[in-house]
């Protein structure tokens, strides 16, 4: 890092046009450079993930079985050590400094989920409801808090919340409000001493999050940058930790977390794709392999290409623009300069490029719904785009669907603006919606309908 | 986050559990005692929270269906219970009389008690009874505490809920409080005259319950030789199992209202003791056939007017939503800050509309913790 820093200090001086910060925070659209990782220990990293207090708040334990008093088996993973081992896999349980043991999310909340009866640490959580108001719910988890140890770690917890519980409820079950919790976060934050701030110490972001579908971790094996717009540049390790900070008050905490932070990029990296786990129909599946080599594998990767870490600008991809738009508009930039001040990165962490990077496809048949905003709820849509719903929900409980290789959903005729009643309104997908818009990502359009069945058969074999 | 979603207590039960917890149990850890009582307000805290320290298996599990009278009796096995009563009564001129009643047990008897010292570990049970009225000479408040074996307790053959000489008899076709308060006698019996509304056949380790939203009151009240004859309605709360306990974050104000069309509302304000973050009211209608609309949060707005200086709470409330449009006026209230368990309660007369057409009503308004602005 300190490296790279160096030879761009150089490079200004070369250009002699460089800003103060010598950054502007962007990156171009086209291919991600190479950057050299801290290296890491894959094993060390997944007991660090499921067993470490990175996020050091959260309820308190007594008061958490009154919630949730059972784990569902299925909910329980391997490696976890104490009473992690009797926990859900999103919860990580710690003793605070006052003796309190406390039960946090971890980063499985939003990076582990089911599918076909197998929890995946990785995959994405594409039902997390994001949609209520948090701070009602963690008042209601105050009802059995008891003596005051517990409730200082109650209300440090509920402080939290309150600060970017305005910034995080997304329209739409399923949709993922995390880059504005983190912008909400740095917002309470200072960068330099990490110490939170009842009020916001700069103007938090705008009250309506972007919505996002969690991406794969596995994707990260191939991926110079992290997130769709490539916003997370350098060390990889550190900057993921963002997603951690809701407690981190200082430094020495921050550092703490970082100690291990190598190991869990170097798990996350390490992670493969699972197997489709029905049968494929290989010949089919050969024919889809041409199809892809010849209009996929050079923007993808993949039969023979290397995976190209390719951007592809906003006006060329055409998938709808708010998300890489805001990204580089400026109107993220005091984030990007938080982070540059901060212990979380330096002065080229955060450098989106005005476009989407297009992932590696490996176990996408497991990544519905599809794109960055995950409008898309199967395959089969994402390449037809005519035939792509306007208005669409999932089938409850939820259900894969191996031909359109995807969730079963079903058409609505409208939208939220005309669904009265708010829990049915926020289960329905709306692509009319600001930053929930369907179109673009054409590729496959003018496929034959036995094409478009082959291309499906050979990506559930990536 | 979404792990939060399961904390969202579904349908009639939420409200009926977290209006049903009364006052008590939810009133805060010091803080705001005078020190009238202090020292035994965190011994009784102690005993309660150490009583009940039988770890995350307290819940009670297994399918459960409402039976009366068998519910309105004791369940021993659960960790905790509550018996709560509202009532809003007149006297023969039309003066209005509010009674309320919070009986909690906290803790099981543990086995083998028949040996065990009266002050060994064994439940605890609390009573708090409150009379508001405009007569001072009519007003009164006691708390009762008992850990002693044989003081409190209860008869499942006789139908039988004691401390002291509080008692609260069940039967099939009613209930029958008796409280003796200072030199007061009251005797009131309740007739439900509305369904129970309480969950059915659910197999969930939360509390169970059930509150009777409207039941007809007639007694008297008796007082140095006079005695004084009471109609009107109340309502009646049960709760039992792992319920929320005293030295928590939260502080909450609970409306119970009848109102003259034959409606209740009952409306409970969440918000934190240090005073951050932001309230929630949730509640229920209960329309004049008996049926209950859930009112999550947000459904009614509920402002308080400005605090009043002699009673400790606001003067006055306006609820509005849900077709309701009321406005609440305090006509007393006593205040019980010398309780182990401070709570605040205060006489209610409401007036306003429900669907358009005028109603006036009867209320209480229980504060546990905080001042109710
Ligand atoms: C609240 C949900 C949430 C939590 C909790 C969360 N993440 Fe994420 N994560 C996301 C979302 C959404 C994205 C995609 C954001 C984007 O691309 O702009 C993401 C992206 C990532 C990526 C980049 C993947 C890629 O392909 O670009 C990594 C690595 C990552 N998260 C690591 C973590 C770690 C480590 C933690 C725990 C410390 C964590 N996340 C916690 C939601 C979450
Ligand atoms: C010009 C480059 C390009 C080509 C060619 C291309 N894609 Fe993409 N693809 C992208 C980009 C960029 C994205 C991300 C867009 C977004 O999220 O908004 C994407 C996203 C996807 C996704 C969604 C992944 C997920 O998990 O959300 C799938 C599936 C996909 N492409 C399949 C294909 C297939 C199949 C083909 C060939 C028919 C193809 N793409 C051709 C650039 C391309």
């Amino acid at each position: 890092m300190r490296a790279r820093a160096g030879l761009l200090i150089a490079a200004c001086l070369l250009a002699a046009a460089c800003r103060e910060e010598g950054t502007d925070y962007r990156s171009e659209t086209g291919v991600v450079p190479a950057t050299e990782q801290r290296p890491g220990d894959p094993e060390a990293g997944y007991a660090a993930l499921v067993n470490a207090p990175y996020v050091s708040c959260g309820i308190p334990h007594d008061a958490f079985t009154r919630v949730l008093p059972e784990t569902d088996p299925a909910d329980l993973l391997p490696g976890r050590e104490g009473l992690n081992a009797e926990l859900p896999y999103a919860f990580t349980a710690h003793e605070n400094a006052e003796g309190v043991t406390i039960v946090s999310s971890n980063c499985l909340t939003c990076h582990a989920a089911e599918i076909e009866g197998e929890l995946i640490v990785g995959l994405g959580n594409e039902f997390a409801d994001f949609t209520q108001d948090p701070r009602r719910l963690v008042l209601q988890s105050g009802n059995f808090v008891r003596g005051d140890a517990e409730t200082r770690a109650w209300e440090r917890w509920a402080d939290r919340v309150d600060g970017i519980a305005p910034y995080i409820r997304t329209a739409t079950v399923g949709v993922n409000p995390a880059t504005n919790l983190t912008w909400a976060l740095m917002a309470h934050r200072d960068p330099e001493t990490l110490e939170w701030s009842a009020e916001p110490l700069m103007e938090p972001p705008q009250a309506e999050p972007l919505p996002i579908s969690v991406p794969p971790w596995w994707g990260m094996r191939d991926k110079e940058a992290m997130f769709y717009t490539t916003v997370g540049r350098g060390d990889h390790s550190t900057f993921m930790l963002l997603a951690s900070m809701l407690c981190v008050d200082s430094v020495e905490e921050f550092e703490a977390v970082d100690a291990y932070a190598d190991d869990i990029r170097a798990y996350i990296a390490s992670l493969e794709a699972p197997v489709y786990p029905h049968p494929i129909d290989e010949d089919r599946a050969a024919l889809g392999a041409a199809i892809y080599a010849r209009g996929c594998a050079t923007c993808h990767g993949g039969q023979g290409t290397d995976y190209p870490n390719l951007v592809v600008p906003l006006d060329e991809i055409g998938t709808d623009a708010a998300y890489a738009t805001a990204a580089t508009d400026g109107s993220r930039d005091r984030f990007y300069e938080w982070i540059a001040r901060s212990p979380y990165g330096d002065a080229e962490s955060a450098a989106p490029a005005p476009g989407y990077i297009a992932p590696p496809l490996d176990g996408v048949w497991a990544t519905a719904p599809y794109l960055h905003n995950g409008s898309v709820p199967s395959l089969e849509t994402l390449l037809s785009p005519e035939d792509r719903p306007r208005y669409w929900r999932h089938v409850l409980p939820r259900a894969y669907d191996r031909e359109a290789v995807g969730w079963r959903f079903e058409v609505l005729d409208e939208g939220q603006a005309a669904e009265p009643d708010p829990e049915l309104r926020r289960r329905i997908y709306d692509t009319t919606r600001h930053g929930y818009g369907n179109g673009g990502h054409v590729h496959g359009a003018d496929l034959s309908a036995e094409e478009r069945a082959a291309l499906i058969e050979y990506l559930k074999t990536l | 986050m979404t792990w939060l979603a399961r904390l969202r207590v579904g349908g009639i039960v939420g409200v009926v559990i977290l209006a049903g917890i009364g006052s008590v149990l939810l009133a805060p850890r010091g803080g705001e005692t005078p020190a009238a009582r202090g020292a035994d307000q965190g011994q009784v805290i102690e005993a309660l929270v150490a009583s009940l320290d039988d770890g995350p298996n307290g819940a009670i599990t297994g399918p459960w269906d409402l039976e009366l009278p068998r519910d309105y009796g004791a369940h021993p096995d659960a960790p905790a219970e509550t018996w709560s009563v509202v009532a809003h009564l007149t006297d023969p001129q039309g003066r209005p009389l509010s009674v309320n009643l919070v009986l909690t047990r906290v803790g099981r008897t543990h086995g083998g008690d028949a040996e065990a010292t009266p002050w060994g570990p064994g439940p605890v049970h609390i009573a708090q009874a409150t009379i508001n009225a405009a007569d001072p000479g009519l007003r009164a408040s006691e708390e009762r505490i008992s850990r002693a074996r044989g003081a409190a307790g209860h008869d499942v053959a006789a139908g039988e809920i004691w401390l002291d000489d509080w008692t609260l008899e069940y039967g099939t076709d009613a209930l029958d409080l008796t409280l003796r308060l200072s030199d007061q006698l009251l005797r009131l019996r309740l007739e439900p005259r509305k369904t129970p509304l309480a969950p059915t056949g659910e197999d969930t380790a939360g509390p169970r319950g059930f509150a009777i939203p409207r039941l007809a009151v007639s007694g008297s009240l008796e007082t140095a030789g006079t005695v004084l004859e009471l109609g009107g309605t109340a309502w009646l709360d049960r709760l039992w199992g792992e319920i929320p306990l005293p030295g928590g974050p939260l502080v909450r104000d609970r409306l119970v209202l009848h109102l003259s069309d034959g409606a209740e509302l009952s409306l409970l304000r969440t918000r934190r003791r240090d005073g951050r973050g932001i309230a929630t009211v949730d509640g229920v209608l209960v329309g004049p056939d008996g049926g209950a609309t859930l009112l999550e949060d947000g459904a009614v707005d509920l402002t308080s007017g400005p605090l009043q200086e002699d009673s400790a709470m606001p003067g006055s409330w306006r609820i509005a939503g849900e077709g309701l449009d009321l406005r609440v006026t305090l006509l007393g209230a006593s205040g019980q800050e010398g309780f182990a368990l401070p709570v605040r309660v205060g006489q209610l007369e409401v007036e306003g509309t429900r669907q358009g057409m005028p109603v006036e009503g009867a209320g209480t308004v229980l504060l546990s913790g905080g001042d109710g602005t």
